[in-house]
C-alpha cells in the first residue's frame, strides 16, 4: 500500500505535467508569431490565426501606441455581450443602421470591440444569430481587434476599445471583412507576414 | 462606351459606338473608369505634393497609394474649389482607418450593398454618384461594383464622395463643415451612439496625427 506521501507526490507530478500541456500549446502557437496573442488562448487558436495578424499590419509588441497590428484576446463567453446598437437613424432609403458591438468585462478591465461601419439592422441581426450559434455551449471566445485607445475608468478599471476584426470559438470563426477567417485569402494577395 | 444607369438598365451597361460624337446635353461632367485610368496614367506621376510617406504600420501597403491619393485629391480640389482644400493626409488617414490599405476588402459578402475597397464604397454610394437625377448635382462617376476593386477608381470615387458628405454635413450643421466633420459623416458617425462615434473618430484622428508629424 503506497504511503500518503507517495500518493501526493504522484498527484503533484501528474498535475504539473497536465499544467505544462497548456503552456506547450501556447509555445507552439506563439513561437513563430510572438506578438499576436495577449494572454491565454484556451486552445482555440492555431498558427494560421496568429499569422493573419501579420498580413493585416506589421507585427509589433503590444503598447497603447500600436494601433494598426491586430491582437487576439480571449474571454469567457459568459462575460461577452453582443449588441446591434442603433438609435433609429435611417439611411436615405429608410434602412435602419446598426453597429456591431461586443463588450466584455473581466477583472479590472472592460474591452469594447466596435465595427468600422454601420450595417443594416437586418444584417447585423444575422450576424448576431451566427454569434449565438458559435458561442453556444462554449466556455471561451477569442476576439481579434486593432487598438483604438485605452482609458482609465472608475476605480482602477482600464477601458480598452478596439476595431473589431473577427472572433473565433472552437466551433468556428466570423469576421468583419470577407475572407479574413482564412489564411488562404491573405496568401492570395501576397501577405508578407506569413513565415514558412 | 459606358452608358450611365437608367430605369431599364439600373447598373448601366457597356456598348460599342463607332465614330460617334458623344453628346452631353446636360453639360454636366461624367467620369468613367477608362478616363479615370487615363488621367492617373498621364498626370499623377508629375504631381509633387504628396501625403506623408510613413506607412502607419501597414508595411508594404501604407505608402503604396500615395500617388493616387495625391492625384485625386488635387483633381477634386481643382474641380470642386473648396474654400479650404482637402488635405492629402486626411485622405490617407481615411484609407488607413477604412481598409488598412487593402484594396480588395469587402465587408459582409452576404449583403449586396457591402462596402468595398480602399475607401469602403457601398453600392448605394456608387449609384448616387452616377445618378444625374439624384442628390448629386454635377461631377458624376459611372463605375461598376467590380470597378471599385481597382485602387485608382476606388480612391477617385471615395474622395468625390467625401466632398459630397461634406456638403451634407454642412447642410445638417447649418454652417460650412470642417473636413473632420465631413469624415464623421463619411463614417456614419452621425448615426452612431455618441460614445461609439467618438471611438470611430479617435481611430481616424490617431492616424491623422501620425501623418501630421511629417510636417514637424
Amino acid at each position: 500500500m503506497p504511503s500518503i506521501g507517495r500518493i501526493v507526490f504522484c498527484l503533484l507530478t501528474v498535475g504539473i505535467v497536465l499544467g505544462a500541456a497548456h503552456p506547450l500549446h501556447l509555445n507552439s502557437v506563439t513561437k513563430k508569431y510572438p506578438y499576436a496573442l495577449l494572454g491565454e488562448d484556451y486552445q482555440i487558436l492555431d498558427a494560421a490565426d496568429l499569422a493573419i495578424s501579420g498580413c493585416i499590419a506589421e507585427p509589433v509588441p503590444f503598447s497603447e501606441k500600436s494601433t494598426s497590428y491586430p491582437y487576439w484576446k480571449c474571454f469567457q463567453t459568459k462575460s461577452v455581450l453582443f449588441e446591434c446598437e442603433y438609435n433609429g437613424m435611417q439611411d436615405p432609403k429608410g434602412h435602419i443602421e446598426a453597429w456591431i458591438v461586443f463588450e466584455t468585462t473581466s477583472k479590472n478591465e472592460r474591452n469594447t470591440y466596435l465595427a468600422r461601419r454601420a450595417w443594416y439592422l437586418k444584417d447585423c441581426k444575422k450576424f448576431e444569430a451566427r454569434w449565438k450559434e458559435l458561442v453556444s455551449n462554449e466556455t471561451h471566445v477569442c476576439m481579434l481587434g486593432s487598438l483604438i485607445r485605452v482609458e482609465n475608468g472608475p476605480g482602477e478599471t482600464k477601458l480598452a476599445s478596439w476595431v473589431f476584426e473577427k472572433y473565433r470559438t472552437r466551433k468556428g470563426c466570423e469576421s468583419y471583412f470577407d475572407g479574413h477567417c482564412d489564411l488562404k485569402h491573405f496568401v492570395k494577395s501576397d501577405c508578407v507576414g506569413v513565415k514558412r | 462606351m459606358q452608358v450611365p444607369p437608367s430605369k431599364t438598365h439600373p447598373e448601366g451597361y457597356v456598348t460599342t459606338r463607332h465614330e460617334h460624337c458623344a453628346r452631353n446635353p446636360s453639360g454636366k461632367d461624367q467620369l468613367y473608369p477608362d478616363e479615370i485610368q487615363e488621367i492617373a496614367r498621364n498626370v499623377f506621376s508629375k504631381i509633387k505634393n504628396r501625403p506623408c510617406s510613413i506607412d502607419l504600420g501597414f508595411k508594404g501597403k501604407g505608402s503604396k497609394y500615395d500617388d493616387l491619393i495625391s492625384g485625386w485629391t488635387q483633381y477634386w480640389n481643382d474641380v470642386l474649389h473648396p474654400n479650404d482644400p482637402l488635405d492629402l493626409n486626411v485622405v490617407k488617414a481615411l484609407v488607413a482607418s477604412e481598409s488598412g490599405f487593402k484594396p480588395d476588402e469587402l465587408a459582409d459578402k452576404k449583403n449586396s450593398n457591402s462596402a468595398r475597397g480602399l475607401m469602403q464604397i457601398t453600392n448605394a454610394t456608387r449609384k448616387i454618384l452616377g445618378d444625374e437625377k439624384g442628390e448629386i448635382k454635377d461631377h458624376y462617376l459611372t463605375v461598376t461594383k467590380n470597378d471599385l476593386n481597382d485602387p485608382n477608381v476606388n480612391i477617385c470615387t471615395g474622395i468625390r464622395w467625401l466632398f459630397h458628405k461634406r456638403d451634407l454635413a454642412s447642410s445638417k450643421l447649418g454652417h460650412q463643415a470642417s473636413w473632420l466633420e465631413a469624415i464623421g459623416e463619411y463614417k456614419g458617425a452621425s448615426t452612431a451612439p455618441k460614445k461609439r462615434a467618438d471611438e470611430l473618430m479617435a481611430r481616424f484622428q490617431e492616424k491623422l496625427n501620425e501623418l501630421k508629424k511629417c510636417l514637424q
